[in-house]
């Protein structure tokens, strides 16, 4: 599962305690629209996670950081111009 | 590299030519007299393989660079001459932000590599790219190691490439486990 970070300033939410989940739910109560979880149960359910669940591509887990490097070095963009020291020390 | 040692390869930082991944459209030489062809993708190169009598085996243009990467393996027989390595990827181009994240260690598929020139031999900041695997052949390998990681990070790097390429390890995890059991709670001898 790739998890998001964000700031307890940016966001307002209720906070449950461990062993409860708090559903919020829109369409008076027929549609659940997020699960929110105390971090010691979403840990619990990570460890389950990646003992029972399938198998996932790593690829999923990319984050855009690693993808935007990774894109650069396939492209050669990410060196603006050659390290000649390094260079030159491999040459010496 | 042939006049190295071909022991003490896994973990060194070395430059060397690395080609880039061919991709389509595909670029084909035909000899001095003609342009390069262009093949659209290869499902295209694979018809004209069967239907038009185009050899399976062609020149690609593919542009290469010369670059540092982390060696991954030995070569103690020099049987073989193709090296397993990753590519490495240069930081001052990503965003500040990004650059930060990577410098946290909060990036697996990127292992930092700080300026230290005594160990890493790079005078620019650069990343291990966990992602961007290659093969190099010994010739296009610059004879030298500019620097080198030491056991402890390459037992980092191996593990996070275990998970990056999808290997499942736990097979043999459970064989080890077992074998270890029953050493332990065999018979004596």
């Amino acid at each position: 599962m790739r998890t998001k970070q964000v700031s307890a300033n940016e966001t307002r939410f209720p906070e449950p305690l461990a062993g409860e989940a708090i559903v919020v739910s829109k369409y008076a109560e027929s549609r659940r629209k997020a699960v929110i979880l105390h971090p010691d149960d979403f840990d619990l359910f990570e460890r389950y996670r990646s003992i029972f669940a399938a198998r996932e591509p790593y690829e999923l887990r990319l984050t855009d950081t690693a993808l935007a490097a990774h894109d650069l070095g396939e492209r050669g963009a990410d060196e603006p111009d050659l390290d000649i020291e390094s260079l030159d020390r491999a040459l010496s | 590299m042939s006049d190295q040692p071909a022991t003490g390869l896994r973990g060194a930082i070395v430059w060397a030519i690395t080609p880039y991944v061919p991709e389509a459209p595909f670029r084909l030489w035909l000899g001095d007299r003609h342009p390069p062809g262009e093949v659209a993708d290869a499902k295209a190169f694979a018809q004209q393989v069967r239907r038009q009598g185009l050899d399976a085996e062609q020149t690609f243009l593919v542009k290469g660079k010369l670059r540092p990467v982390l060696l991954l393996q030995d070569r103690p027989r020099r049987a073989l001459r193709e090296i397993v390595a990753l590519r490495m990827v240069r930081l001052e181009t990503l965003p500040e932000a990004q650059q930060a994240s990577i410098r946290d260690q909060r990036e697996p598929s990127l292992f930092h590599l700080p300026v230290r020139a005594a160990k890493y031999g790079l005078s620019k900041e650069m990343a291990i790219d966990l992602n961007a695997l290659v093969r190099v052949h010994a010739s296009a390998i610059l004879p030298r190691a500019v620097g080198r990681l030491d056991d402890n990070e390459l037992r980092v790097v191996g593990q996070r490439l275990v998970e990056h390429l999808d290997i499942d390890l736990e097979p043999l995890l459970a064989r080890l486990v077992e074998e270890r059991l029953e050493a332990l709670t065999g018979p004596e001898e």
